[in-house]
């Protein structure tokens, strides 16, 4: 318990290294980089503090538990926020302006927060729901990434572009063998207590 | 926990509500999906403004092509280069040159300049500009090559027209590279693709009118 405190701890302020300007710097000048290294990170940051403060100050969560009724809010914001920093024009801002940055960095961290303190709340249908659109979204926006001819972000090139396009395909379809396994588990457990 | 229902639907409805907000206001309406979409757009609305520059063939040329008390009247068709690029910036300077030829066969001169900025300071010495512009036959009163007098005024200049240059790994650059048109004051009216050079010079030609026509204007109304 202790050490799973630790590795939470640790995830809560790695995203501090982000105000290394060379760090940032050579994380957001890659595309790949950008969107699935610093997201998920930024992503996990936020869930790991969300169990850090469970663990410490439990007693807190039922404020967000009357305006998250069985992790719907968390659900919806999650979706939003990741459809969101799929579009070019806000990749391509985040890296001009350090309004859009900075709520690019709050709004990654919140979804996470926001999404493990609901875990629990979740009902297993409704985290298949969640990864479903999840799926196709990136994979969708992969696969744009690849048919498109011209670059579509001016901070990017062409070849990275490309690049993160097959990796978000291949986050999509990683994420339809998570669901096709937790449907899987599901039905069968449904399944022996019907 | 119908409360904790109600509540919750309150809260999704004003988040959906703010990404959709946040989307709009992104994309200029589901219009723009990209930067690039976004500048132009920016253009043709009259709210991009070139920031001020010296420029200059070498470095004891100091000229500033636009300013807010500017009165030469002149539109300025800019794009923006490093010499050292192999192939595609070939092909663009013999757009240029189509587009200077169309110029000189004017019959009453245009206010109309053709400006080619170098945005790479450290490669394009005085020498490689101006090797630049005998390889492409420059003709200094109609198309000039450039450089800003220093990486401040350069990098400024990029930022206020939205433009990034990317080194491309081999020494070169990639950028988001068309013909902007500037005015004397350096407003941006309007940024085409290369292919659509014509539409540029009639674009330039005719914003050069309207500017004579309000510069006349303002004569007749200091004289009587």
């Amino acid at each position: 318990m202790k050490r799973a405190g630790a590795y939470a701890a640790c995830f809560t302020i790695l995203p501090s290294v982000l105000f290394l300007d060379g760090v940032r710097h050579f994380i957001e000048t890659r595309m790949l980089l950008h969107m699935l290294l610093e997201f998920p990170l930024l992503f996990l940051s936020g869930a790991a503090a969300a169990a850090l403060m469970v663990s410490y100050a439990g007693g807190t969560a039922w404020v967000i538990e009357k305006i998250d009724y069985r992790g719907l809010t968390a659900i919806t914001l999650v979706l939003c926020v990741s459809a969101y920093w799929m579009i070019p024009a806000s990749l391509d801002n985040s890296l001009l302006q350090p309004g859009v940055a900075l709520a690019k960095y709050a709004s990654w961290w919140f979804a996470g927060w926001m999404l493990a303190l609901s875990w629990r709340r979740m009902s297993e249908v409704l985290r298949m729901f969640m990864l479903g659109n999840l799926c196709w979204m990136f994979g969708s926006v992969g696969s744009l990434f690849q048919v498109s001819e011209s670059r579509l972000c001016v901070n990017y090139l062409f070849g990275d572009q490309q690049m993160t396009g097959r990796a978000l395909v291949g986050v999509a379809v990683s994420l339809a063998a998570l669901l096709i396994y937790r449907a899987h588990e599901y039905s069968r457990r449904t399944g022996a207590t019907a | 926990m119908t409360d904790a229902l109600i509540n919750t639907t309150c809260v999704c409805a004003v988040l959906a509500g703010a990404f959709v907000f946040a989307v709009f206001e992104q994309t200029s309406g589901l219009e723009n999906w990209t930067f690039e979409s976004q500048r132009r757009e920016q253009a043709r609305a009259g709210r991009m403004w070139a920031s001020p520059v010296t420029l200059g063939e070498s470095s004891d040329v100091r000229w500033l092509p636009w300013s807010k008390d500017a009165n030469s009247g002149r539109i300025y068709i800019v794009d923006f280069i490093y010499t050292s690029c192999p192939g595609l910036c070939e092909g663009l300077g013999a757009q240029f040159r189509l587009m200077q030829r169309e110029l000189q066969r004017q019959v009453e001169t245009m206010p109309v300049s053709l400006l080619s900025v170098s945005f790479d300071l450290a490669g394009d010495t005085p020498e490689q500009l101006a090797a630049y512009s005998q390889r492409h036959g420059a003709d200094a009163s109609v198309w000039r090559v450039v450089r800003p007098a220093d990486q401040r005024e350069a990098d400024r200049l990029l930022r206020t027209l939205g433009i990034v240059a990317l080194e491309d790994g081999t020494g070169g650059f990639v950028h988001n590279s068309a013909l902007h048109l500037i005015d004397q004051y350096g407003q941006v009216r309007g940024i085409y693709d290369y292919g659509n050079w014509q539409a540029a010079l009639e674009g330039a030609g005719l914003q050069a009118r309207e500017t004579a026509r309000a510069i006349d204007e303002s004569y007749r109304e200091t004289r009587q």
